[in-house]
């Protein structure tokens, strides 16, 4: 399968005064093409700041993206310009907030706010024209780079690619090439208001709101909190991205409402071809939907796998711990729920080793002072001193208390 | 929205009324000395007092002065007999009083209240810069130097030293200058602070983040998401301060030697002119309140969250 987003050894930081401090500390992790990409962990673990650091949408200052690569297609976001990564944001890579009542515009209607993105993203200005012809003109040597770019840039496939190879390339031949490649640019991106404003209805309707032309005029305040996230939804999918963030995207709702949010948004992923990132800290909804788990804490991932791998073959204490606290139904009420000792690491003092030594059962020597190493096993990967094979003794001991408190056996 | 506007009107008439009534009872607490002086005989002051009406009982006079107001007419100045009140405020005869207190102020609003906006937007905008901190500088400048200060100096520098400006009168558009940018600098410096002070807030909001992820260009955040939304705490404060600069200052009338209200605001008082007191404290409070009305339905109109929900 090939890797539709990597992110290679992000760290982020924010200053805050004197202090820097690191929310991010070296954090990888890839999706895949059309797959939902779940990350868990407990707030201030860093979900968010990561995956919003991708598109550089973190305030800057006091935010600030230490060191990282972010490839997308073919190209690393953190060395695009800003106005080549506007062409990314919304299009090509779209997010999904938590609490749609604060993430949209209080003062904007509903319509406005879709079409301004469609109008943004479809529409050809004589300013963009001008830009994208200053990327087009040194690709006319080479065909290759130019219809990747076309394919990226404009959304060219097929029939459509031939067709606009051939009428570029006769542009590019011609003697006034920049002026003819502006002009081709602008003719083949004309998109009115009207139209956009027809699409954005089609979205709402898309996303089961009733009445969608009434709602169109409406502002966020009169929407209840499923019709706001669903507008929401309806946004972030307007320019059929290619990955979408959703952010926690049903935490602010109730349970009934959740459930249907989230169906509507895997129904609408899959018939979009889209590839998802759900971060969430609510592991049954990452059961029930995610293809690939990644668990995080103190800004890192512990753990990573398949959905299966990680529930069925946990490597990781804290992601034992996890699963250990979410309340079952098949244990008898009297249970006490269990909870991980210990709060979150303070990100001003973190461990110079493992940031879950402080709280993990586990936890040896090496793991206060050394960060622990990648352990890789079929692709599900974990950082733990635990898989060192000088820790075997300790690693048993970890085994034999999942078993116990499972009644699960590894492989 | 039109009965938001019909409860607001009604709420502004009856805080008109509230004010008239508790300014007339005030001023029948205040140790009534009138006519006292010793050689004006008994015989003559109950005269006066029977001219003005105030032999009468308190109540009654009340409902007159009501009932005298309800025509516009606020009785004869006990400084100046025969003067009525109402002439000595509107002065049609001159053009003096409230209309010219009215011209400086509209001109000292017209230029403060875009160029409050746009220092405040600039400074915003460019937070942490050198332009920034000079906006900053400036405006608490202009908040905590009291005008008879800059209009003294603005008098000595640029009209006696560099002779460049005149100094008195409020007729032609060069004598307009230095007043109406005296009166300016505190509403400016007062808007400008408070627009940055929205500005930062929005840009921390979420839907600018979400503007932001949208793809949109820096520009139209900006204009559409960001300073829309900003200018909303700015119009609220834009009631008291047209209010405060229709109604006339005393300081810079009298500075600049313009005949304005601002003289009658210490006059009345020290004079014990009751009844221009009276007209004066009402004036004023009628325009504070109708142009809070103007604001807040201003404000109904641009904020849908306040047009939609009553």
């Amino acid at each position: 399968m090939e890797k539709l987003l990597d992110v290679r050894d992000m760290h982020v930081s924010f200053r805050s005064g004197k202090t820097n401090v690191e929310a991010i500390r070296g954090a990888s992790f890839h999706v895949n093409e059309r797959e939902i990409m779940a990350i868990v962990g407990e707030s201030g673990s860093g979900k968010s700041v990561l995956t919003q650091s991708c598109l550089r949408l973190i305030a800057s200052p006091p935010g600030q993206i230490d060191a990282g690569e972010v490839w997308f297609c073919g190209r690393d976001l953190m060395r695009l310009t800003e106005s080549q990564l506007q062409r990314v944001r919304g299009r090509e890579i779209s997010v999904i907030f938590q609490d749609a009542m604060t993430a949209l515009n209080p003062t904007m209607r509903i319509g406005d706010q879709i079409t301004e993105m469609l109008l943004e993203h479809l529409r050809m200005t004589r300013a963009d024209a001008r830009a994208l012809a200053g990327e087009i003109l040194p690709l006319r040597e080479e065909p290759d780079k130019l219809e990747k770019w076309l394919q990226r840039n404009l959304r060219s496939g097929g029939e459509r690619l031939e067709r606009d190879s051939a009428e570029l390339s006769r542009f590019l031949g011609g003697n006034n090439a920049r002026e003819g490649v502006e002009r081709w640019l602008l003719e083949r991106g004309t998109y009115s208001k009207e139209q956009a404003r027809q699409e954005a209805v089609n979205l709402l309707a898309r996303v089961k709101i009733p009445d969608p032309e009434k709602r169109m005029e409406q502002y966020i305040f009169q929407c209840s909190g499923g019709m706001r996230q669903r507008v929401m939804i309806a946004m972030a999918l307007s320019c059929r991205p290619r990955l979408v963030i959703a952010d926690e995207p049903t935490t602010a709702l109730d349970v009934t409402i959740k459930a249907e949010i989230l169906d509507l948004l895997a129904e609408l992923i899959r018939s979009l071809q889209t590839s998802i990132i759900l971060i969430t800290h609510d592991l049954g909804t990452v059961a029930s939907c995610a293809d690939r788990i990644g668990v995080m804490y103190g800004g890192q991932f512990m753990e990573q796998g398949t959905t299966r791998q990680i529930f069925y073959e946990t490597l990781h204490p804290y992601t034992l711990g996890l699963m250990e606290a979410a309340p079952r139904l098949d244990l008898p009420r009297s249970r006490k729920l269990s909870t991980i000792p210990g709060s979150p690491p303070n990100l001003d003092h973190m461990p110079a080793g493992c940031p879950f030594s402080t709280r993990c059962s586990y936890c040896m020597a090496v793991c206060k002072a050394n960060q622990p190493p990648l352990t890789d096993k079929n692709g599900h990967t974990v950082h733990c001193w635990l898989y060192d094979p000088r820790a075997a003794a300790q690693r048993e001991l970890f085994e034999a208390d999942k078993e116990k408190k499972h009644g699960r056996k590894n492989d | 929205m039109l009965k938001y506007v019909v409860r607001r009107v009604l709420i502004a008439a009856i805080t008109v009324f509230v004010l008239a009534t508790v300014t007339f009872f005030l001023l029948k607490l205040v140790p009534n000395g009138l006519f006292a002086d010793p050689n004006i005989t008994a015989e003559a002051r109950a005269k006066l007092f029977a001219h003005y009406g105030l032999d009468k009982p308190v109540f009654e006079q009340y409902l007159m002065y009501l009932k005298n107001m309800a025509h516009l007419d606020l009785g004869e100045s006990i400084a100046n007999p025969g003067r009525k009140i109402t002439t000595m405020i509107l002065d049609p005869a001159t053009g003096n009083g409230l209309p010219q207190s009215m011209r400086l102020g509209l001109c000292a609003l017209i230029f403060s209240v875009p160029m409050g906006i746009a220092l405040g937007t600039m400074s915003g905008l460019n937070r942490g810069k050198a332009l920034d901190k000079a906006v900053i500088g400036l405006s608490l400048v202009g908040i905590s130097v009291p005008s008879f200060v800059v209009a003294t100096i603005s008098v000595t520098v640029f009209g006696n030293m560099l002779g460049w400006l005149p100094t008195t009168g409020f007729s032609t558009p060069k004598e307009m200058i230095l007043p109406t940018i005296c009166l300016s600098l505190s509403p400016i410096a007062t808007i400008a602070r408070l627009m940055r002070t929205s500005l930062v807030e929005v840009e921390n909001a979420d839907y600018i983040k979400t503007a932001r992820s949208k793809g949109l260009k820096k520009r139209r955040i900006m204009l559409r998401h960001q300073v829309r939304n900003a200018l909303l705490p700015v119009v609220t404060i834009l009631g008291p301060i047209t209010a405060s600069l229709l109604c006339g200052t005393f300081v810079v009338e009298s500075i600049f030697n313009i005949k304005g209200l601002g003289g009658y605001y210490v006059e009345s008082i020290s004079n014990r002119d009751y009844g221009l007191v009276m007209g004066l404290t009402v004036l004023f409070g009628t325009f504070l309140v109708a142009a809070n009305l103007v604001v807040d339905i201003l404000y109904g109109l641009i904020d849908p969250r306040i047009r939609l929900k009553r």
